[in-house]
């Protein structure tokens, strides 16, 4: 049976709203390397997007869909599955736009990037960095968390299941 | 907005997370959660700590180009800066300072502060803490300094009066404890939330000033410069030293000690500006004689420094021997306060060295009392002393900022390691200084250039 | 008022014939020996733990958090049943997080390469109604209909004022 794809979420109850996600994201997916705002320069083009209405604070980020309607929509095939994450090449997108307008969430943006006009720009898991997402590293609060949707619903049937007892003499 | 040496928070980018009130030591922030935040600017001691820990940003999701270049133009940002615009910000002097470094009929003068030499290179790609003084120095005569010199001499300079001080007061029964100075956000907190203890700090400028005013006047001579054709700047990690600068006592020569402060960030811009490869630059000297250093004057830039410099000077004085190895080694221990014993030649002292405000609420109200077991005392405002303050690189991952700290401390007591001399008294500029100019340490000379007077601004309540 | 299927906890064996009725009911022509770990899509799940064992499925939520959740419209509110719209759903996972029960799986169809949404329906679409209730051995599962509900929430209203009256 195939594993369901992993991807970010936050937890709005904890999100602050401090944004530090937005700008480490941004950095770690920097072309120029370097620790600090000095270094790195440039815009913050951040993969995920905070979201602010009166009530709440959220940050929202590509669910990796098992059956992704970025990658259904993509015409020249630059949205694939790579190791289990939806990842887009940046060589094969030509920033034509249509997963952004396919995506339900609208997590997608189209960024210029040093060799390209525009192309489309999603969360990708942090692929490329050992120690896994940047926004979960940064979150002052622990409101992003890697979510296994499969070990969560199974935790999930559990507790139910425990709570039951009290009402199981309503099913008699 | 965006007033000159001030710090403010721009309430359409603030999304009100609150972070930079929680860090703010004297509780100058306020505002619902959720909502903007506004800065008391009577309260504010311009710490920018604020500033440093803000992550609200102008996203250009949410707003046009020529809004975020209008935002750029309040906040005093260069017209090409390229970089992110953050909620809480801090305004400078920049376009000023490279204005006159574009004129020739300035002679320019410039310091930098022991921090920079040793967190510059983090602007430019390198990682936390790696030493580059030589290109530091490199560096600022490319961009159009005439003279390098250097704030640790300034450092030493505060070291030998403020010893003398120190001992003149325990002799001579003055006000004790004593307090440093040299940190002006400190001090602004003194004379605005506590300044019934304003005899308790130092006369003493800080290094800094005393840097300054040394330019104006012995540098003047040295140069063969009048003192009015001389613009003096100095390069910090912080946001306050601006501020200090524009203190109106701090022209005893008849001419401003600092004409500007840049901070460190602010100096990486502009050599970038000028198009100057930093990492390949060659190592180059800073200017003699008032840019030679020990490497106790730059400890001044780490928590626990200006007192291991003040105490190896004092030690060597009353002990007529060198400090033992590894006596102080408790006062390098970064962050929090620690306080030290000593034994000096039948003289009993006891030290407190502190950083971050709220670490010295109980000790102070012990001075009020009369209660207050000790006679000296260095404060920080800023939680691991001028190496994590308001003007140093901004991290983006927020969460290694105790990484950068501990490699800016290690690299600053490298560097200490490095220099041929250590103690400040045996610094032979410094002597030469006082032998053909100041005299002696508290003499009318030194008083004259290197002492200053507080005054108590608006009384407030020092409850957060 | 939607309906819904629940588990008497006291008499599950944990025998998870349930499951295989449930799998079974679903297929387009029942057949025992077609069943693999992959294509094996309960829409209930057993869940044994130390002290009890039940089977966990669909509440039919009055204000369902995965109808709220789901973007793509494939959850909505039906007749008498939180209905699928298995052709809308891109598999985004956003109902298996808002589901407090995890009664909701998403499942990619190894042969149709079709993503499903694996969720109790309370087999709206079979005559005989659901089917796990059928095959129990134990009669552990029983179905509340919405008319019943009411119903039974008013005797034990007046039992408790009988009670009162003595």
């Amino acid at each position: 049976m195939k594993k369901l794809q992993s991807f970010v979420y936050a937890d709005k109850n904890k999100c602050i709203g401090c944004r530090a996600c937005e700008v480490a994201c941004s950095s770690v997916h920097s072309e120029k390397p370097g620790k600090t705002i000095g270094a790195v320069q440039g815009d913050i083009k951040p993969r995920l997007f905070f979201v602010q209405t009166k009530q709440e604070k959220m940050l929202l980020q590509c669910h990796h869909c098992e059956d992704a309607p970025c990658r259904a929509s993509c015409a020249s095939g630059a949205i694939q599955i790579f190791e289990q994450k939806v990842i887009v090449d940046e060589v094969l997108c030509t920033g034509c736009k249509s997963c952004v307008l396919a995506c339900p969430f609208g997590v997608i943006e189209i960024m210029p990037t040093k060799h390209k006009a525009g192309i489309a720009w999603k969360c990708d898991l942090c692929q490329q960095r050992d120690e896994g997402p940047a926004c979960i590293e940064v979150c002052p609060m622990q409101a992003l968390r890697w979510v296994e949707p499969s070990v969560e619903a199974k935790q999930k049937r559990i507790s139910a299941v425990q709570a039951m007892p009290v009402l199981s003499q309503y099913a008699r | 907005m965006g007033k000159q040496a001030e710090i403010n928070i721009d309430m359409d980018l603030c999304t009100g997370c609150q972070r930079c009130s929680t860090v703010c030591p004297v509780g100058a922030i306020s505002g619902k959660f959720g909502e903007y935040q506004t800065i008391n600017q009577e309260k504010c001691v311009r710490c920018g700590q604020c500033v440093q820990i803000c992550s609200a940003y102008a996203s250009i999701y949410e707003h046009t180009a020529a809004a975020i270049g209008e935002k750029k133009k309040v906040q005093g940002l260069p017209g090409d800066y390229n970089g992110p615009v953050f909620a809480a910000f801090y305004t400078g002097v920049y376009q000023q300072v490279k204005q006159v470094l574009q004129q020739t009929h300035y002679y320019k003068m410039v310091q930098c502060a022991p921090a920079v030499r040793v967190s510059l290179a983090e602007e430019f790609g390198l990682d936390f803490g790696v030493l580059t003084p030589g290109k530091l120095a490199a560096a600022l005569r490319r961009v159009g300094f005439d003279q390098v010199y250097d704030t640790n001499f300034g450092a030493d300079l505060t070291i030998m009066e403020e010893a003398g001080e120190l001992l003149d007061r325990i002799q001579n029964g003055g006000v004790l404890p004593m307090f440093t100075s040299c940190c002006p956000a400190w001090v602004r907190f003194i004379e605005t939330a506590h300044p019934e203890l304003i005899p308790h700090l130092s006369s003493c400028k800080s290094p800094q000033q005393m840097a300054g005013a040394m330019f104006k006047t012995y540098g003047a001579k040295q140069t063969g410069h009048v003192p009015a054709s001389l613009y003096s700047v100095a390069i910090m990690p912080c946001t306050c030293k601006e501020q200090e600068a524009e203190r109106e006592e701090m022209e005893n020569s008849g001419y401003r000690d600092v004409d500007a402060v840049l901070t460190t960030t602010e100096l990486a811009y502009l050599i970038k500006e000028a198009n100057i490869d930093f990492t390949a630059l060659p190592e180059e000297d800073f200017d003699r004689p008032l840019g030679f250093y020990s490497g106790a004057g730059t400890l001044f830039g780490v928590t626990g420094g200006v007192m291991e410099a003040a105490l190896r000077t004092a030690y060597e004085r009353l002990m007529k021997t060198k400090l033992p190895d590894g006596m102080l080694q408790e006062l390098r221990e970064g962050q929090g306060r620690k306080s030290i014993k000593l034994n000096l030649d039948g003289l009993e002292l006891k030290t407190w060295v502190a950083a971050g405000l709220q670490n010295v609420e109980d000790l102070l109200s012990e001075v009020k009392k009369g209660t207050a077991d000790f006679q000296f005392m260095e404060v920080m405002t800023c939680p691991e002393g001028c190496i994590s303050g308001g003007g140093q690189p901004k991290l983006y991952l927020g969460n290694r900022v105790q990484e950068a700290y501990d490699k800016r401390r290690r690299g600053l007591y490298q560097h200490d390691c490095e220099q041929t001399v250590h103690t400040s008294h045996e610094n032979p500029e410094i002597k030469r200084l006082y032998q053909d100019f100041l005299g002696e340490p508290l003499g009318p000379v030194s008083h004259k250039f290197l002492h200053t007077t507080y005054r108590q601004t608006k009384q407030i309540s020092n409850k957060k | 008022m939607n309906d819904f299927v629940i588990a008497d906890t006291g008499k599950c064996i944990g025998c998870r014939t349930c499951e295989i009725a449930c799998v079974l009911a679903h297929q387009s022509s029942p057949d025992l020996a077609a069943l693999t770990p992959e294509n094996f899509m309960a829409r209930l799940n057993l869940v044994q733990t130390a002290m009890v064992t039940a089977p966990i499925q669909c509440h039919q939520c009055e204000d369902a958090p995965c109808v709220k959740a789901c973007v793509s419209g494939a959850l909505k509110q039906g007749n008498h049943v939180v209905e699928i719209y298995e052709a809308s759903c891109i598999g985004c996972k956003a109902c298996m997080l808002a589901c407090p029960y995890g009664a909701i799986e998403i499942r990619m169809d190894q042969e149709t390469n079709k993503v499903r949404v694996v969720k109790c329906d309370l087999c709206q679409s079979k005559k005989a109604g659901p089917a796990c209730i059928r095959v129990c051995p134990t009669k552990a599962l029983k179905k509340v209909q919405h008319e019943d509900f009411f119903k039974q929430i008013n005797n034990k209203r007046k039992h408790a004022a009988g009670f009162m009256q003595e």
